[in-house]
């Protein structure tokens, strides 16, 4: 699918799950093991939820009571149709979409707050969900009456909480403010007591709806850390966000949805670049709409290598090379020598305003560096329809050694803002080059920036 | 891990939820949870004001005073009623002791209205714990109505009080007052549930319910009179099975008599149905809340 303007609504199972599954003989019990689990403990099957958009509430009411007449009181609307998928002990895994998409329906239906309107789902264990932080809080009481009400709401009895209440109030870490009413306390505050408490019950399968982002960095990070662990300890993870990158650092799986349909469920890596490609895609429809003459989406003709493509077509990346000083493809290079990237363009209209940009990415998958056309204020020529254009790009190489992948985009652009923006062409991981490590001159860091020393003598 | 959860398309079956077995198992086993939300109720009424608990006594004292003064002295609704005068004959009742008899019946009907009312607003005014946790809804009702008996306890004390101070005798059949109270309990607590659905769904509930136990039932209830004040409306008293508990009341603690078995009976028969029938309703209507909250 390297050559086609993607996502099919169409689910992909990971082959490597269902080897996984095939070969998962060990099976196990206890808590604290890690290992390969042949049952599930989340399976999703089928599930959809039907919304009745009702005109007033209490034609939701008549609706339960007077189904047996035939009559509908609703408009239909499928916020969620045919997802299935199953989460294995210890995996943790994302969900991603924009808003809208489902994703907190289908957490709700999951933690049981919500029942489903097609299909069902199995879940193993004690379930904490945080759909939203403290929502079982009242304001008026003090932090350690809240917590032992939270302990309750999930199941927990008051002497299991003495027991835990130390623990508690350890990680929470809030001090004094445990024997104060909740409403004196900061949201960094309420945040940490919510957390506190989740974590303390034990659950086979946390459920957590986009609250990462509370708190102070220290808490965040002490989070993560208490995630991690509790996950290496069999602990299930599911996990709503906005954010790729927070996917991405938490989860080895993730789910993406549109319009309450599954697109793809596999590997969170390649669910969070389909993420993202869908939301270029959709920003560059509305584009599109505000345009004029340019028409709808053209096929894409050429070939080039890449992970990920996607863009109108209208001009199209038709070659990226890498090329060292003398204009020679090269794939290795040291620190100092000067790279080259070729991007050949082919387009199918009269294109001005254009930009060519590159980026380079890091085998951490972060981008390290990269510039556009328009940003270094160097306007191309104009393209006639079905001619072509080169742009050359070159820099001197002071990136640590390493494996690099380059991502190039052809874009029409005429305001600084970019709020204009429409992507023609962009293709992920189209080409790539390596830096050799250089004994003499070694490169700690992500790259070298050329840094003035200077000795003198002590005041 | 052994505990697998089914989350289906299929609402929970009709005989299960009118199986008094699964009724009473399920609210046991939350029974930590129910007895937590019933002291936060309890507390939370007069949280952060200056005279606190304080204020459970005084409003009771305060009613106490203002019926007093209105049903002895400006409408004398009091008809002439022989009481025991504790050396074997009968005295005619005295403005104190009306007052106590007035008061008994207050405090009981207090324990219903106060569950009753405060139901409408139950699931309505707490959205997230419809969407935001996994929460056993239907405790809420029973911790308000146990939270309704904490409070009756000051006004029970306040009767003993007056019991002791201005009736000749305290009957041992004082201790078959919980017997009475029961159908009361049931009735408020199967009302509560059904009171507390319906209101997500029809908002007009909460006020229909004020004006019904607030204003018509509480004057329907014999509370300044008594059921034979009515003489030829009497029966109209022995339906209301709130009215059939208040006189029963009446009987146990104040005159030391059996109460009236037949009414109870069908008051106790009514509750339970009424009860269970409110527990299959919230249950089943329950799926619906987070649609429309």
């Amino acid at each position: 699918m390297s050559s086609e303007v993607l996502i099919d609504p169409v689910v992909e199972t990971a082959r490597a799950e269902q080897a996984e599954r095939a070969t998962g003989v060990a099976h196990h019990d206890g808590r604290g093991m890690v290992g390969v689990s042949t049952e599930p403990v989340i399976a999703v099957r089928d599930v959809g939820k039907l919304y009745h958009v009702y005109a007033r509430p209490q034609d939701r009411l008549k609706q339960a009571m007077l189904r047996w007449r035939g009559k509908k009181f609703y408009k239909d609307f499928w916020a969620l149709k045919g997802v299935s998928f199953e989460v294995m002990r210890g995996e943790a895994v994302g969900i991603l979409g924009r808003n809208g998409a489902g994703k907190s329906t289908l957490l709700q239906i999951i933690a049981g707050t919500m029942a489903p309107t097609t299909g069902e789902v199995a879940v193993r264990g004690r379930v904490a969900a945080m759909l939203e932080l403290g929502a079982g809080f009242s304001p008026e009481f003090t932090g350690r009456d809240n917590v032992y009400m939270g302990g309750a709401i999930l199941g927990i009895t008051r002497a299991e909480m003495d027991a835990r209440y130390d623990q508690i109030a350890a990680f929470a870490d809030i001090g004094q403010f445990m024997e104060q009413p909740l409403k004196t306390y900061s949201s960094g505050m309420a945040a940490r007591l919510a957390f506190a408490v989740a974590f303390s019950v034990d659950p086979d399968l946390m459920i957590v709806d986009e609250i990462l982002a509370v708190g102070d960095i220290g808490f965040q990070q002490k989070c993560v850390a208490r995630l991690r662990q509790l996950r290496d300890a069999g602990l299930t993870m599911l996990f709503v966000s906005h954010s790729p990158d927070a996917v991405r650092s938490i989860c080895q799986k993730a789910l993406f949805l549109r319009d309450g349909q599954p697109v793809f469920y596999g590997p969170a890596e390649r669910a969070t670049d389909l993420y993202l490609a869908h939301i270029r895609e959709s920003t560059n429809d509305e584009a599109l709409k505000t345009e004029v003459g340019l028409g709808g989406p053209v096929r894409v003709s050429t070939q080039v290598k890449g992970q990920l493509r996607y863009g109108t077509g209208h001009v199209q990346i038709e070659k990226v090379e890498v090329l060292d000083a003398g204009g020679e493809p090269r794939r290795a290079f040291e620190i100092g020598d000067e790279v080259t990237l070729e991007v050949t363009l082919h387009s199918q209209i009269e294109a001005k305003d254009l930009s060519v940009s590159f980026l380079v990415r890091d085998m951490t998958g972060i981008d390290v560096m990269g510039t556009t056309t328009f940003d270094e204020r160097v306007a191309g020529p104009l393209i006639r329809p079905g001619g072509k254009g080169v742009v050359r790009f070159s820099f001197e190489n002071r990136l640590r050694a390493g494996n690099y992948g380059v991502c190039v985009a052809v874009t029409r652009v005429s305001r600084r803002d970019y709020s204009d923006v429409v992507v023609f062409d962009q293709v992920d991981g189209c080409a790539g080059f390596v830096v050799v490590p250089d004994p003499d001159r070694p490169v700690h860091y992500k790259f070298h920036q050329p840094v003035s020393v200077r000795w003198g003598d002590a005041k | 891990m052994t505990d697998l959860v089914l989350r289906t398309a299929r609402p929970a079956s009709i005989p299960s939820l009118l199986n008094p077995v699964s009724m009473i198992a399920n609210l046991w086993s939350r029974r930590d949870l129910i007895r937590q939300f019933a002291v936060r109720y309890f507390l939370a009424r007069h949280k952060g004001t200056y005279l606190g608990m304080f204020w459970a006594l005084l409003f009771p004292l305060v009613l106490l005073a203002v019926y007093t003064f209105i049903f002895n002295y400006v409408f004398v609704a009091r008809s002439v009623h022989m009481v025991a005068d504790g050396m074997g004959g009968a005295a005619e009742e005295t403005r104190s002791q009306y007052t106590v008899m007035l008061f008994l019946g207050l405090t009981v009907y207090g324990i219903f209205s106060e569950s009753v009312v405060r139901s409408a607003g139950l699931v309505l005014d707490n959205p997230n714990y419809v969407k935001k946790i996994v929460f056993p809804l239907e405790v809420l009702p029973v911790s308000a109505l146990l939270s309704a008996l904490m409070f009756s306890c000051f006004g029970l004390t306040l009767t003993v009080v007056g019991l002791f101070a201005f009736y000749p005798e305290v009957y041992w059949t004082v201790l078959l007052l919980p017997v009475v109270l029961a159908p009361l309990l049931m009735l408020a607590l199967g009302l509560a549930w059904f009171i507390s659905s319906l209101a997500v769904f029809v908002r007009d509930v909460a006020n229909i319910v004020l004006i019904v136990v607030g204003q018509l039932l509480f004057f329907m209830t014999p509370i300044f009179y008594r059921a034979d004040d009515l003489k030829e409306w009497a029966w109209l008293s022995h339906l209301n099975p709130v009215g059939v508990v208040v006189e029963a009341a009446r009987q146990v603690v104040l005159y030391g008599a059996m109460p009236d078995w037949k009414s109870l009976g069908y008051a106790t028969l009514l509750g339970l149905g009424v009860m269970q029938l409110g527990y299959a309703w919230f249950m089943k209507s329950k799926r619906g809340f987070a649609d429309v909250l």
